[in-house]
C-alpha cells in the first residue's frame, strides 16, 4: 500500500464518521471598495517605505538609470524584455552592466554565477499589475524574466504599468486566471523586505531588497 | 520553588517562566504590541467579520472534502513537474528529505520557516547525517545559535533582549559587539548571503497549498523564503495535509486574515505563489521541486472531537491574546506549537497520556476564540482536552476526589445543606476577622498569596427557607 | 425613579433564582440584593429549595460523570418550574446555556432540555437589561466595573453592566484599564497552577488600584473572591462588590 494510499484512506475513514462543524458561507465579500486603484496603491506604498515615481513618457529612460545609479549600479540584473526601447544603450552609456541572470543547471556552475550576480546593485524588473488594498506589486517569472532579479540585489526598481492596478488579489486571479499555472513564481511584493524579530524594533532590508521603487509607465 | 499541586514538571517549568522578570517584560511587548497591531489591521477592514466568517467557512469546506482536494492538489503538482512525497508520521517526513539531501550530495541546507520541520525534527535528522543547516529568517537564525527552540510562532526570538543578541553575534560570529538591531540585521544579512548562494537544498514551509493548480503559497517579511526557494537548486516544501486551500479566491480570502491577525499588516511583504520548478526558458528557479504532505496524526483527528483544531492558520494571535501565554511565554508549553493552539493540537497529534498539562494551563477566559481569524472554539477543544486527560486518569488524586465528592454531594440537597453547615462552622472555627490566612495543601496554593472567606453565617436558602429578609 | 433598556422580552411576573454554590455558600448577601431588586419593579422571586450546583467545577476539570449527574439534578431542579431563571453570575449562566449542550451531546433527550433550559435563563445584569431596573438611592461612590470572562465572551454580555451602574445615583464609574483581560480565577485553575493564577490577579489588582476606585463591582462572585483575596492581601482598602449590592443600595 502506497504512503498516499494509506493517508488519502485514513482521511476518508475519518470523513465517514467526522462531527465537522459546517457554517454556512456569508453572502457578505468582505472586500474593501476602492474606486481609485491607483491612488490607493500610491499611497500604501508610500506607507511601506517603498517609492513611487510618475514620469513623462520620453523621460523614462533617463529615470531608470537615474535611480540606479542612486542605488550604485554598477552592475545590475534586468528583465531581457522590459517595454523600454532604448534601455540596453542607455545603460552601456552609463557604464552600466547588465548581468547575465541565467543560471547554468548544474551546481557548481550555479553556485558561481549567483556569486556574480551577488554584485548587482539594482534589479531591474516588469510587473504583471498592482494591488491596491496592499501596494503590492505582482511579479511573474518566466523567460527573460528572472525572480533574483527581485530577490538578490538591495534595491528594486519595478516598471509598472498605471493602467494595470486592481483593487484586491481576487480581481487580480479573475482579470488573469493563468497567472500561476503560466509560471513557476508568481509574487507578490508589499514594500521593502523587513523584520522587526530583534526587540521588535523594525529593519528594513533584511535579506530582500533595502528599497523598492516604482516607476509608472503610461 | 513549588510547583504546582498535580502538575510537577509543567509546573515547574512555569514556575521557572514566572520567576523570569526579563522574559515576561519582552513578553508584555511582544504580544500587547501585536494585539494592537492585529486589532487596528482588521479594523481597516470594511466588514472583518465577514471576512473571517468566509474565511472559516473556506476551512470548514476544505476538510469536509480533505481528500478530494489533497489528490487533485497532488496531480496539478505533478503536471508541473513538481514531486510529491506522503509522510504518514516524523520518521517517514525525515527520511523522505534525508533521501533526496542525499541524493542530490547536499552538503547545506538553507531552511525558512517551516512548523513542520520542527515537528519532525528535521535539523536534527539532517546534522546528525553530516548536513549542515542553517536558518534564515531572522528570529530563527538567532534562536538557532542559541540553541533554543522557538518561543513564539511568529517572533521566535522575542525572548531574547539585544543585549543577548548582540552578545550572541560577538560570541559566535566574531563581530564586534553591537546592541543595535540594525547593525545586528545587517550582520545576519551578511552570515546569510553566502548561505543562500551556496546552499545545494532549500527547505520551506508551506502556508497554503491550492488544490485547483498545484500552487503552494509562501508568506513571509523577510524575503528569505524568497531566496532559500529560488537560489538553491533543489527546493522542499513541507507541509501538513490540512494546509490545503480549493482555488486561488480561497487563498486570497485566507492570506487577507492571516496577515491582519498575525501583525496587523495587510499583506506579509513576501507572498510567493510556486507552481512547479523551473519551467524550460526561465532564467532561474530550482531544478527541483519536492512537496512533503505530512499526516503525523491529523487524518485520525479530523475524524475526531477536535477535528476543529485543524482549521488553524497558524497566525500566533491566540498567543498574543492569552493572559497565560502572556505570563510564561512558549517554552513553558515543552511543545513545538505553543500558546492555546498548542495547547490543544500537541495532545491531539501525539495523544493525552504526554502531554494532559496543557489543557489544563488555561483559565478559560476565551480570548482566544476571540480572536481566531477562522473563530475556533479553542475553549471548547480545551475541556475536551481535559475530558480526555480525566478520562485517562491524568489528572491530581486530590482533584479527583474532592470533585467525586462534590458530585456525591451535591446531588443530594440535604447532604448538600449539611455539608455547608460543615463547612460554615469548620471555616468559622479557623477564620480570623472572617477571612482564611492559611490552609493546608493543595488549597496552600491559593492562601500563598490570597485570602479566602470563612463560609457565611447564613446559606441563602437557609434564611430564604426561614423567611428572613435580611 | 427610572426605568432602563429596551423590553426586548414581556416581563414575567415570576422569576426563578438559581443561587450558584458560591453565592449560597459565602455571600448570601448577595441573594437578597437580587431578591429586593426584583420586587422594585414588580417582580416575585423564588428560590427552588433542592438547588445546589451548575456542575460548572467538574465540567472545566473534565470530569463529565460528575459534571452530568450535578447538571442533571439543576435541570430537574429548575425544570420544576416554568418561570424564567435569573443567576447572578455569569460563568454559571454560560455553563447552563451553552455548557450543558455540551455535556450532553451524545444525549439528544438531555440536550434538547438543556437548550429548552437555556432559552429561559439570564445573567442578574442581563435580565435587568432586558426588563428595566430601578437602582436605589446610595451614598456617592467611586466605582470600576470589571467584566468576567464567561459573562463578557460566554454569555455575550457587553456594556450592559456598564449601563446600569451608570443609572445609579451618585455613582462615579471609571473605566478600568486592561477591563477585558482575565482576572486569574478559572476555577481549580486558581489552585491547580496558583502562581500563574497569581500572576495574572496582580495585573488586574494594579489596573483597579490606579483606578482610584473605592470599589470594584463585578458580577461573578467567582471573580470577586480572587479579587477580594487580593486586596486584602496586599492590605487594599478597596472594596469588591457585586453588581447585585450596588443595585439594592444601601452602603
Amino acid at each position: 500500500m502506497s504512503a498516499s494510499f494509506a493517508i488519502l484512506q485514513r482521511v476518508r475513514e475519518s470523513l465517514a464518521i467526522a462531527r465537522l462543524p459546517r457554517p454556512p458561507m456569508p453572502t457578505a465579500s468582505g472586500l474593501p471598495e476602492i474606486v481609485d486603484s491607483l491612488a490607493v496603491f500610491r499611497d500604501a506604498v508610500n506607507a511601506l517605505g517603498g517609492r513611487v515615481f510618475s514620469p513623462e513618457p520620453d523621460a523614462v529612460v533617463g529615470l531608470i538609470v537615474e535611480r540606479a545609479r542612486n542605488a550604485g549600479a554598477g552592475d545590475l540584473m534586468a528583465w531581457d524584455d522590459l517595454p523600454i526601447p532604448g534601455m540596453a544603450d542607455a545603460f552601456a552609456r552609463a557604464g552600466m552592466r547588465v548581468l547575465d541572470a541565467v543560471l547554468p543547471v548544474e551546481a557548481s556552475g550555479r553556485t558561481e554565477r549567483l556569486a556574480l550576480l551577488e554584485g548587482a546593485a539594482v534589479g531591474l524588473t516588469g510587473a504583471e499589475v498592482g494591488i491596491a488594498e496592499t501596494g503590492s506589486l505582482v511579479l511573474a517569472s518566466g523567460e527573460r524574466r528572472s525572480r533574483l532579479a527581485w530577490l538578490l540585489p538591495p534595491c528594486h526598481i519595478a516598471l509598472l504599468s498605471r493602467t494595470r492596478v486592481l483593487p484586491t488579489l481576487e480581481s487580480v486571479f479573475v482579470a488573469h486566471p493563468n497567472l500561476c499555472v503560466g509560471s513557476a513564481e508568481v509574487a507578490l511584493i508589499a514594500g521593502p523586505s523587513r523584520t522587526a524579530d530583534i526587540e521588535l524594533t523594525l529593519t528594513r532590508g533584511v535579506h530582500g531588497p533595502r528599497e523598492l521603487e516604482i516607476i509608472l509607465l503610461p | 520553588m513549588s510547583g504546582s499541586p498535580g502538575l510537577p514538571d509543567f509546573g515547574q517549568r512555569v514556575a521557572k517562566a514566572l520567576a523570569d522578570g526579563q522574559l515576561r517584560t519582552a513578553l508584555n511587548r511582544a504580544t500587547g504590541r501585536f494585539l494592537r497591531l492585529r486589532a487596528e489591521g482588521l479594523a481597516s477592514l470594511p466588514d472583518p467579520d465577514a471576512s473571517r466568517d468566509r474565511a472559516r467557512a473556506i476551512r470548514a469546506e476544505t476538510l469536509a472534502s480533505l481528500d478530494e482536494h489533497l489528490e487533485q492538489f497532488a496531480d496539478r503538482v505533478a503536471e508541473v513537474g513538481g514531486h510529491v512525497h506522503w509522510a504518514a508520521d516524523a520518521a517517514g517526513a525525515t527520511a523522505i528529505v534525508l533521501n533526496i539531501a542525499q541524493r542530490c550530495g547536499a552538503k547545506l541546507v538553507v531552511k525558512s520557516k517551516s512548523m513542520i520541520s520542527e515537528e519532525v525534527h528535521l535539523n536534527l535528522a539532517l546534522e546528525r547525517a553530516g548536513i549542515r543547516v542553517v536558518e534564515s529568517d531572522l528570529g530563527e537564525y538567532i534562536i538557532q545559535l542559541a540553541r533554543e527552540t522557538p518561543s513564539h510562532i511568529i517572533a521566535p526570538a522575542i525572548h531574547k533582549t539585544k543585549e543577548q543578541v548582540g552578545e550572541l553575534f560577538h560570541e559566535l560570529l566574531g563581530v564586534p559587539y553591537t546592541d543595535d538591531p540594525k547593525e545586528m540585521t545587517r550582520v545576519a544579512r551578511a552570515a546569510l548571503r553566502t548561505v543562500y548562494l551556496e546552499a545545494d537544498l532549500g527547505v520551506s514551509g508551506v502556508n497554503f497549498g491550492v488544490a485547483e493548480n498545484g500552487t503552494i503559497a509562501i508568506v513571509t517579511n523577510e524575503g528569505n523564503a524568497s531566496l532559500a526557494t529560488s537560489a538553491p537548486r533543489v527546493h522542499v516544501a513541507m507541509m501538513g495535509i490540512e494546509r490545503i486551500v480549493p482555488t486561488l479566491a480561497d487563498l486570497a480570502v485566507m492570506l487577507r486574515v492571516l496577515a491582519r491577525s498575525a501583525t496587523g499588516q495587510k499583506a506579509s511583504v513576501y507572498t510567493d505563489l510556486i507552481t512547479g520548478p523551473r519551467r524550460p526558458g526561465d532564467p532561474d528557479g530550482p531544478e527541483e521541486l519536492h512537496i512533503v504532505l505530512l499526516d503525523n496524526g491529523r487524518s485520525r483527528v479530523l475524524g475526531g472531537p477536535s477535528a476543529e483544531v485543524l482549521y488553524c492558520i497558524r497566525c500566533g494571535a491566540c498567543l498574543n491574546a492569552c493572559p497565560v501565554y502572556r505570563e510564561i511565554g512558549g517554552h513553558a508549553y515543552g511543545s513545538v506549537y505553543t500558546g492555546p493552539i498548542g495547547a490543544v493540537l500537541t495532545p491531539a497529534l501525539e495523544g493525552i497520556d504526554k502531554w494532559s498539562d496543557l489543557p489544563q494551563a488555561s483559565s478559560l477566559c476565551g480570548a482566544c476564540r476571540e480572536v481566531c481569524p477562522v473563530r475556533i472554539d479553542l475553549p471548547r477543544l480545551l475541556l475536551e482536552g481535559r475530558r480526555q486527560a480525566a478520562e485517562a486518569g491524568r489528572t491530581p488524586l486530590w482533584s479527583r476526589l474532592l470533585l467525586r465528592a462534590y458530585r456525591h454531594v451535591a446531588t443530594r440537597p440535604w447532604l448538600f445543606r449539611l455539608a455547608l453547615r460543615g463547612s460554615r462552622l469548620l471555616t468559622r472555627a479557623i477564620a480570623r476577622d472572617g477571612w482564611l490566612h492559611r490552609l493546608p495543601p493543595p488549597l496552600s496554593a491559593w492562601t500563598a498569596t490570597r485570602d479566602f472567606p470563612a463560609f457565611a453565617e447564613r446559606s441563602f436558602s437557609m434564611a430564604w427557607r426561614a423567611g428572613r429578609r435580611r | 425613579m427610572r426605568a432602563l433598556g429596551q423590553n426586548s422580552m414581556t416581563p414575567s411576573r415570576r422569576v426563578q433564582i438559581f443561587t450558584t454554590c458560591l453565592v449560597e455558600a459565602l455571600r448570601p448577601a448577595v441573594g437578597w440584593a437580587m431578591v429586593r431588586t426584583l420586587e422594585r419593579i414588580g417582580i416575585t422571586p423564588h428560590v427552588p429549595e433542592v438547588q445546589t450546583c451548575c456542575g460548572q467545577p467538574a465540567y472545566n476539570a473534565g470530569a463529565w460523570q460528575d459534571a452530568r449527574a450535578m447538571a442533571r439534578h439543576t435541570l430537574d431542579t429548575l425544570d420544576r418550574s416554568p418561570d424564567p431563571v435569573v443567576v447572578p453570575s455569569g460563568s454559571c449562566t454560560d455553563m447552563i446555556t451553552h455548557g450543558y449542550k455540551e455535556l450532553f451531546r451524545e444525549n439528544p433527550e438531555e440536550r434538547a432540555r438543556s437548550e429548552r433550559l437555556a432559552s429561559r435563563t439570564r445573567e442578574f445584569s442581563q435580565f435587568l437589561s432586558d426588563v428595566g431596573a430601578v437602582p436605589a438611592e446610595r451614598p456617592p461612590q467611586r466605582v470600576t466595573y470589571h467584566p468576567a470572562c464567561h459573562l463578557l465572551r460566554g454569555v455575550g454580555v457587553r456594556g450592559g453592566p456598564e449601563q446600569l451602574l451608570d443609572s445609579v445615583p451618585n455613582l462615579e464609574r471609571v473605566p478600568l484599564p486592561g477591563a477585558e483581560e482575565c482576572c486569574g480565577f478559572g476555577g481549580l485553575f486558581s489552585v491547580k497552577l496558583g502562581e500563574l493564577s497569581s500572576a495574572m490577579l496582580k495585573r488586574k489588582l494594579d489596573a483597579i488600584e490606579s483606578t482610584r476606585a473605592e470599589s470594584v463591582v463585578a458580577c461573578d462572585l467567582s471573580c470577586l473572591t480572587q479579587i477580594e483575596g487580593g486586596l486584602r492581601r496586599r492590605g487594599s482598602k478597596v472594596r469588591a462588590q457585586h453588581i447585585a449590592e450596588i443595585l439594592d443600595g444601601g452602603e
